[in-house]
């Protein structure tokens, strides 16, 4: 069935070298698919949903014809990753230290 | 033609004042313009009309061809014109031309009028205008031809009346008014005859002869009066108009309201956060939409995380450029070079520098402190010279490298001795008797200050009042001694002012000091005792008056009296070989580093915030200060010792009650272990990390991390000299120095070679005594050496020893850790040999037929013991039933599970 197929495609992004969790968040930021504990997801998927907002208001501000279509975010620690769509946003987190190619 | 007269008479009026006005019609109109309305208004079906438009009776309009112009001698603009507009032509004439033309005649119309007219010549007039399609005038009226032919006179314009005539005012007699009077008041008169007077100078006054002499003038005599201006008050005018300037400014009032919070009451809100359960979240995942959507942006986030660990596109490349830099400057740079040499030529010879210590505020003042470099009988021999030439403490200025800037008198020779950190005026020192020497320098304290104070100063003096003193060097006695009975018995080799953040009480509780002020010293001395001293007063009441204190001494210490230690570690040591006698410790607090403190902060909120963790309790009651400074209960309380024999030994300084004496006594050493085939002769803690010790004696020296007991992290194979001294270097965390007995310095990179130095330099020729490193500024490093002739060297630490390498703190700390780690598996592999070992002895003695058949693993041994236990409880139970002490019916003791 397709869900399977949408777990099957889960699975390899979270067993992708570094990837610490993924989280499918619907439009009004409540999270429908997630690989984190509770809490942590409820942080993300918050926080998350506002700021893809806001970002795709940016891109659309200055351009109407545009808009947004991938957000990265780099810390110290991780790197968020943020898939925007018009009704889910599909949120993954690596960490940094593989990104040290030496 | 039947016009009444009347109106006729009427007509040459108007009719000549449109004469005159360049025959224009219009006047005429208007003036005749009643007349005419009244004609026109009859005649309005006549068709005789368009002869009579606009004219008065009589004048009748006319257009006359060209061809009757010319036949009448009236051509137009020829021979009639438009002032000379009218000619007198011959009745006939016009008859014949009617008669001959008839019909045709221009004249034709008016043929009955012409006919009917008395006189012999008619005037036709030229009409320039050509007013309604006319262009002549016929008149046909005797009145009207005579206006024609004489237009009336203008008469010139009446004259105005006169203006009345002018009379001239007829005179009056004056009548008086009474002015006469105000005129006589106000007129000058002569009220008498004017006078005559002759005047004549006598002529023998104009004889003589004038005189004339010179006078001075003098204010003295008068002779002349000087008229100051004043101000004459008469003259003052009183401003009663000022110009004074207005401005209207906007009134700042300040104003405030306060709500009256009456009943406070908290609210919060809480939110949670939405979830979507279980079901709804697979019938959503289960939608076409949410696959494609993950479908379409799979790819997009493969791609990203797969750069990620491709290539980390946020190197910091400056940063990492920095790795270069080290390989410039070969080893020819890397050479401690001699930045200055001190040396008391009266005082130093065959002395030994003892210890080195720099000024922990003041720049270019260094320290040192000098012995006799006799041994133990050379000092018997010679205690009566001792007496004589005092021991004495050299202070050192940079700028005066001949003459020492302060001597600082001891009763002994000292060997070691210790600034105070948070008053470097005062410094203590230990003496090879055992006592404890303090003194304070702060009334010469400008003398080290001020750093050019000596022989050129000389302009500084007037000649004649010159302080001869000023340019000695003063000796300064100390201020206090410790007491002999209560002290150290044996020389102190180490001493130690305690960090000013924490202090410690009779009972060696640390409690944390407010005062941040050095007060309490640590000393050892090989009578195997670490004393604590404290340098406050014990006392509230100060005010002794002892007068035994010499002059020139200051009186800081004065309360000390018989001072005697705060606390006593002693250093038992039950194996044969005696007590540890130490030569060097180390506590793991250092001064200015208050982490313990905020350790303890943070700890206390953390408790404070869950109550359900215990609360300390204190053993021994609260803590001695009144101020009510808290007990520091994570302070390292250990001491590190390194002793006389080469051992290492780590002990706690807080008393234990002892089972047996009931006294406070220190409990044994926790650890101890021999490292070192000498005595220890330095032991320091890395700047950088807070349990690695460098400790150096005998030949060879060992690091050690503080808790790691199984072994060194780093051990060396024994030099062929002995060590002196060792020192870490302030920047570098990797990088020591040695000091060693044949005058060379040994510089180690633990990054670079752990197995030899990199950089072995001869100082001096004579066994070094003392090494101190010190960071003079930004860019210089320095350190002291200390010889066994009394020379005191200074070395500048090149650049490439005093520059941090990037990555260096991470990769010594990666090299603690990993031989940290080395050391537990090295002690895991001990056991594991242990336990092999066992194992072989045991099946030795097994097949020996010695050892127990069977060894009951710790199960069968529990099982055994509650069997036995069981069984003891019946053997009580059917003991007191027997007894009578137990009644049958009363329960059976519980038997305990065996399981």
């Amino acid at each position: 069935m397709s869900v399977s197929e949408v777990e099957e495609t889960i699975k390899r992004i979270t067993g992708h070298k570094g990837v610490i969790g993924l989280i499918v968040v619907n439009s009004e930021g409540i999270p429908i698919k997630t690989t984190l504990d509770n809490s942590t997801t409820v942080q993300y998927a918050g926080l998350l949903h506002h700021l893809t907002a806001k970002a795709r208001s940016v891109v659309r501000d200055i351009d109407p014809q545009n808009d947004l279509t991938f957000l990265r975010i780099r810390s110290k620690k991780h790197e968020i990753m943020v898939a925007p769509d018009k009704e889910y946003l599909l949120i993954v987190i690596q960490s940094s230290d593989s990104n040290l190619a030496h | 033609m039947s016009k009444p007269a009347s109106r006729a008479s009427q007509k040459p009026a108007t009719s000549s004042t449109s004469r005159l006005s360049n025959g224009s019609a219009k006047p005429r109109d208007t003036s005749a313009q009643k007349p005419n309305k009244h004609n026109s208004n009859k005649k309005s079906n006549n068709p005789f009309d368009e002869y009579t438009i606009d004219c008065p009776p009589g004048l009748y309009r006319l257009f006359l061809s060209s061809g009757t112009q010319s036949n009448l001698n009236i051509r137009s603009d020829e021979d009639i014109t438009q002032e000379d507009n009218f000619r007198s032509i011959p009745k006939q004439a016009i008859l014949d031309d009617i008669y001959n033309k008839q019909a045709l005649s221009d004249f034709s119309p008016l043929r009955k009028q012409i006919e009917e007219y008395p006189e012999d010549e008619i005037t036709l007039v030229y009409d320039y205008e050509f007013q309604h399609d006319k262009n002549f005038y016929i008149c046909l009226n005797i009145g009207l031809k005579e206006l024609i032919h004489n237009p009336p006179i203008v008469l010139p314009p009446e004259p105005q009346k006169e203006p009345p005539k002018y009379q001239p005012p007829e005179s009056k007699p004056w009548v008086s008014q009474g002015s006469e009077k105000e005129i006589d008041e106000h007129s000058f008169k002569d009220k008498r005859p004017l006078l005559k007077f002759n005047v004549k100078i006598a002529k023998e006054s104009l004889k003589r002869n004038a005189h004339f002499i010179d006078i001075e003038s003098d204010d003295k005599k008068n002779l002349n009066i000087s008229i100051q201006p004043f101000e004459d008050s008469s003259f003052q005018t009183k401003m009663i108009e000022t110009e004074i300037a207005i401005q209207a400014a906007p009134m700042l009032l300040d104003s405030s309201a306060q709500t009256i919070w009456r009943y406070p009451k908290n609210a919060a809100t809480q939110s949670e956060p939405r979830f979507l359960d279980k079901k709804e979240c697979e019938k959503i995942l289960g939608q076409e939409d949410i696959k494609s959507f993950i479908n379409q942006s799979i790819p997009e986030l493969e791609s990203a995380l797969q750069q990620n660990i491709l290539f980390n596109a946020f190197e910091n490349d400056w940063e990492l450029l920095g790795d270069e830099m080290s390989s410039i400057g070969g080893p020819g740079d890397m050479h401690l070079k001699e930045y200055q040499s001190f040396s008391d030529i009266h005082n130093s010879k065959n002395k030994v520098v003892t210890c080195v210590q720099w000024h922990p505020e003041l720049k270019g003042i260094v320290a040192m402190s000098l012995a006799e470099n006799f041994n133990f009988y050379d000092r018997m021999d010679n205690i009566s010279k001792s007496v004589i030439t005092p021991s004495m403490i050299l202070i050192w200025s940079f700028f005066d490298p001949i003459q020492p800037k302060l001597f600082l008198e001891a009763p002994d020779d000292v060997f070691s001795f210790a600034f105070s950190h948070s008053d470097p005026n005062i410094i203590a020192g230990g003496c090879i008797n055992g006592q404890v020497v303090l003194w304070d320098i702060s009334p010469w304290e400008e003398r080290i200050k001020n750093p050019r104070g000596d022989h050129r100063d000389k302009d500084l003096f007037i000649p004649g009042f010159e302080d001869e003193t000023y340019f000695q060097t003063p000796r300064i006695r100390y201020c206090a001694l410790s007491s002999l009975e209560h002290g150290h018995s044996s020389p102190i080799t180490d001493i130690f002012w305690l960090p000013d953040h924490f202090e410690i009480d009779r009972m060696g509780f640390p409690t944390e000091s407010k005062d941040h002020k050095n007060c309490q010293l640590m000393t050892a001395a090989t009578d195997n005792q670490i004393l604590f001293w404290d340098t406050r007063s014990k006392s509230a009441n100060t005010k002794k008056k002892d007068s035994d204190l010499p002059m020139n001494v200051p009186d800081t210490f004065k309360h000390l009296g018989n001072w005697r230690p705060l606390l006593k570690v002693s250093l038992p040591c039950s194996d044969p070989g005696g007590d540890f006698a130490p030569t060097k410790f180390s506590i793991a607090e250092k001064q200015g580093d208050k982490s313990t403190i905020e350790l303890e902060d943070k700890l206390e909120i953390e408790k404070k915030e869950d109550p359900n963790k215990g609360q300390f309790v204190a053993g021994h009651g609260k803590p001695t200060s009144g101020k009510g400074s808290r007990l520091l209960q994570h302070l390292n309380t250990r001491i590190s010792v390194g002793t006389e024999d080469g051992q290492y030994v780590y002990v706690d300084w807080l008393p234990q009650k002892d089972a047996d004496t009931s006294k406070l006594t220190t409990s044994k050493a926790e650890w101890y272990q021999s490292i070192l085939d000498g005595p220890i002769v330095a032991m320091k803690r890395s700047p950088f990390f807070k349990d690695i010790i460098l400790i150096a004696g005998g030949t060879g020296f060992n690091i050690w991390r503080e808790k790691v007991f199984s072994g060194a992290l780093l051990q060396t194979k024994s030099f062929s000299k002995r060590i002196c001294d060792a020192e870490w270097s302030p920047t570098r965390p990797g990088v020591f120095f040695i000091a060693k007995s044949d005058g060379t310095v040994d510089i180690w990179d633990l990054l670079d070679r752990t197995h030899v130095p990199i950089l072995t330099q001869s100082i001096s020729i004579n066994k070094l005594t003392y090494l101190s490193c010190k960071i003079v500024a930004s860019n210089q490093q320095l350190i002291a050496l200390g010889d066994s002739m009394g020379t005191l060297h200074i070395m500048e630490v090149p650049w490439s020893l005093r520059r941090v390498v990037s990555g260096e703190y991470q990769a010594v700390k990666a090299y603690f850790a990993r031989e940290t780690e080395r050391r537990d598996y090295v002690k895991q592999r001990w056991d594991f040999r242990e336990e092999e070992k066992r194992e072989i002895e045991r099946q030795n003695a097994l097949k020996a037929g010695l050892g127990p058949p069977h060894i009951p693993t710790e199960d069968e041994i529990t099982f055994r013991l509650k069997g036995e236990y069981n069984e003891y409880l019946q053997f009580e139970a059917a003991i007191l039933r027997e007894l009578g002490l137990r009644d049958d019916d009363d329960d059976q003791p519980a038997a305990i599970a065996v399981n």
